[in-house]
């Protein structure tokens, strides 16, 4: 009985509870790490049950288009039949038989593993459209609480904008009272932190910090404070004036479309290879085992991403000190990813496949080191 | 020449390797002063150049935007708001 009750609840606690608990984890990081614990417990409870609906609902409704649009059967471990069985497993107050119990667990754990992966994505996506000014415009629900985080980047809706503008870094002059006297500092805002509880400024940490030096006349002088980061607490401000520093544009619009162009297509094939990890056969491809699938996904995104940086250092080229190096990283990167396609398709056994990338990576890099030293060397006697 | 010569340099090729391309898909790009920033200010010859434009462009209200040219011939035109 007792062992019958744990089973449900390990199943209760990965249907409803994990599934909200990594939307949230995924929605608050970084500066909003805090609020993944603000609330009270109930409505933090509320807030996962929620999140956990909306996620197995989004992946029902991506399974079944999947399922649609690919005209392929889905692994059986998503079916209807196979929830039916797992759930009539877990209602019956008996153990299933030994064969019966690794089969159905088996099938279990890649249906939650799809649950999970769309409950990540959907926190990405939504942590995304809430740092978006247009979509946190449109749904101000998206907003966090964090304030101070819109002030500091100046997106509060105060700050001027001009289009073309890309935000660099902002400048922070804080007048700081020093023992009765008041002092005013000048720095690059390169951190701050927030109070866990009321969101209200804690503490604020400065860079490449100058103290303001004022004659008898009203002007003033910088005067470097040696050292690479100053921390001012926020009980000691007495005011705080932001200027958001920002970069225009230069590139051309027709660069800008190549650029997405690039980013969209990267990013619909990486969806099309998650994708196709949940169905029954992929489309062109005969790979035997679910170790070949994953191994064909993490492969063929590594290759992707490679690709997407050789296309995007052409239509924005990089700095020419480092261009010769990325391009043999990616050339090499290229060459290892593709060996890999070995084990993949069984032509090779995957320790015969290790092995030779192994040798092939470190001859590439021992060439081109060895290129590179000759090159220097022969600049040295030129001069 | 033998391998291990230069393992650090050799090493350092595998690290630009992920790095440019995997890892940087990752890396958050809403720090507070941004990547690209922190890239440019690495140098202290562009840093020393774009503090004292900042400072310029604070002083003189009338004055929006400035055009400057970075070490590497790249040129920037800095705004502030």
């Amino acid at each position: 009985m007792e062992f019958n009750i744990a089973l449900h609840t390990i199943f209760y606690v990965s249907i409803f509870i994990i599934p909200g608990f990594l939307l949230r984890r995924f929605y608050f990081t970084g500066e909003f790490n805090k609020e993944f614990s603000q609330g009270n417990l109930m409505e933090r409870f509320i807030w996962t049950i929620f999140s956990s609906i909306m996620v197995l609902l989004a992946s029902s409704f991506f399974f079944y288009l999947l399922r649609v649009i690919s005209g392929k059967k889905l692994l059986s471990a998503i079916s209807y039949s196979t929830i039916k069985e797992i759930f009539d497993l877990l209602s019956n107050n008996e153990i299933p038989k030994s064969s019966k119990f690794f089969l159905v667990y088996k099938d279990f754990l890649i249906l939650i593993l799809g649950v999970y992966i769309a409950a990540i994505l959907i926190g990405i996506v939504f942590r995304k459209a809430a740092l978006s000014n247009f979509l946190r415009s449109l749904f101000p629900v998206l907003k966090y609480k964090n304030y101070w985080y819109y002030f500091i980047r100046g997106k509060v809706k105060l700050a001027p904008k001009e289009s073309g503008m890309v935000y660099w870094y902002t400048d922070a002059d804080i007048l700081v009272d020093q023992n009765g006297k008041a002092k005013m500092y000048s720095g690059k805002i390169t951190d701050y932190f927030i109070n866990s509880e009321t969101n209200e400024l804690e503490s604020i940490f400065l860079e490449d910090t100058n103290r303001y030096k004022f004659d008898d006349n009203g002007n003033y002088q910088l005067v470097p404070i040696p050292g690479h980061t100053l921390c001012i607490p926020f009980n000691r401000m007495l005011n705080m004036n932001l200027t958001y520093v920002n970069r225009e544009k230069n590139q051309s619009w027709k660069r800008n479309v190549v650029w997405w162009l690039i980013e969209i297509s990267y990013y619909g094939l990486v969806f099309i290879l998650v994708s196709l990890f949940f169905l029954e056969d992929f489309p062109f491809i005969k790979l035997n085992s679910i170790l070949d699938k994953i191994g064909f996904s993490i492969n063929t995104w590594v290759l992707l991403s490679i690709f997407k940086a050789i296309f995007q250092n052409i239509v924005f080229p990089i700095e020419s000190s480092k261009r010769k190096v990325t391009l043999t990283a990616n050339i090499i990167g290229v060459i290892v990813s593709s060996i890999q396609y070995l084990w993949i398709f069984d032509i090779y056994g995957f320790f015969s496949v290790l092995g030779l990338t192994a040798i092939v990576f470190f001859i590439l890099v021992f060439k081109f080191v060895n290129v590179e030293k000759k090159e220097e060397n022969s600049k040295d006697s030129l001069k | 020449m033998h391998f291990f010569e230069n393992l650090p340099e050799k090493l350092n090729l595998a690290y630009s390797l992920l790095a440019g391309t995997l890892f940087s898909q990752f890396i958050r790009e809403d720090t507070v002063i941004s990547h690209e920033a922190k890239g440019v200010l690495k140098n202290p010859a562009d840093k020393i150049l774009i503090d004292d434009t900042v400072q310029e462009l604070k002083k003189d209200s009338s004055m929006k935007k400035k055009k400057i040219t970075l070490s590497d011939d790249t040129e920037v035109v800095i705004n502030i708001s």
